[in-house]
């Protein structure tokens, strides 16, 4: 996989992203987790940027930037906070695990974008109510 | 109108949320193939190559370097958590981190440098506020040698590396009266 197939499957990540996080922020009840439901918008604000970012990064290389899909299926139901936490912990893995792969596809030089987004995923994770890691993104390598 | 197909391979596709692959497409709902979640770790990449980072190669150096930085900040953990027994709870999983990573960046250095003691403050407050300090900087290190390295396994470890210092700088608590059993 070339750098640029890395930062397309980023961008098909944050698509993803981007529509589970607004279909969550649309779930999570402001009044009862205020908490949560800042969370979830930062989050969601995050990912369009980071989204964006990736587009204009795709397009100065000469690519055309991947499309979303019309929508994307939940992980399950996300009617309680725990569910939502889950599924927001959930995509923040997923990206982080995609950001991992992108610093790996990367030239010296040229991976700052991504180590900084592994980081950001890796933190948010915890907002979600997840658990630090040993490797965030690179979970494999703990095993050996 | 149908989208044209984006030039992204089974790879690729693969590393993309296995329960984002399904798409409601213009032509109707259709369901993804179901992936298991361990397809879409790029496995058969992630683990460091000692050889890419091996004696004698920049990425050697630069392996070495983030070794001593690690064990420095591991060296400075447990000094402070030996010397203010309320903080040794908060910095154990600190301690098994560095410890995690010392292991594997010594796949690539055989003969590591002996860590700098370090001077610990005598209050514990200035002491946490020191271990903070210095993960920032292990964090910012490990960041930038993953910016650094020829291989890409390798700085793909040193970036998750650098994000599991991000995580646990996330949970230390910032008051040692805080973080007292």
């Amino acid at each position: 996989m070339s750098a640029v197939e890395a930062m397309q499957t980023s961008l098909a990540a944050e698509h993803a992203a981007v529509y589970v996080h607004g279909v969550l922020g649309g779930q999570v009840s402001r009044s009862s987790d205020p908490a949560l439901a800042d969370a979830v918008e930062a989050a969601y604000r995050v990912h369009r940027g980071r989204r964006d970012q990736l587009i204009r990064l795709l397009r100065d290389a000469g690519a055309e930037p991947v499309a979303s899909e019309v929508a994307y299926v939940l992980p399950s139901r996300v009617d309680t906070a725990a569910r939502i936490s889950a599924a927001a912990r959930e995509v923040e893995r997923r990206c982080a695990t995609t950001y991992a792969d992108q610093v790996g596809r990367t030239a010296a030089g040229q991976r700052r974008w991504a180590v900084t987004a592994l980081g950001d995923a890796a933190a948010r994770q915890l907002r979600f109510r997840g658990s630090p890691e040993t490797f965030p993104g690179a979970e494999e390598l703990a095993d050996r | 109108m149908p989208r044209a197909p984006h030039p992204l391979s089974r790879r690729t596709t693969l590393a993309v949320p296995a329960w984002t692959v399904l798409a409601l497409t213009a032509a109707g709902c259709r369901w993804g193939p179901e992936e298991d979640a361990s397809d879409a770790a790029p496995t058969s990449t992630a683990t460091p190559d000692p050889q890419a980072a091996g004696e004698g190669s920049d990425d050697a150096t630069y392996a070495a370097e983030a070794l001593a930085a690690t064990g420095d900040t591991a060296l400075l953990v447990s000094e402070v958590a030996t010397t203010h027994r309320g903080l040794s709870t908060p910095l154990a999983e600190l301690t098994a981190l560095h410890l995690a990573h010392s292991r594997l960046l010594q796949e690539a250095v055989p003969t590591p440098k002996a860590a700098t003691a370090p001077r610990v403050p005598r209050g514990s407050r200035q002491a946490l506020a020191l271990v903070r300090t210095e993960e920032r900087r292990l964090q910012r290190r490990l960041g930038d040698l993953a910016d650094t390295v020829e291989s890409g396994t390798f700085a793909r470890a040193l970036a998750s590396m650098s994000a599991a210092v991000g995580q646990q700088l996330s949970v230390l608590p910032s008051d040692p009266g805080r973080a007292d059993p």
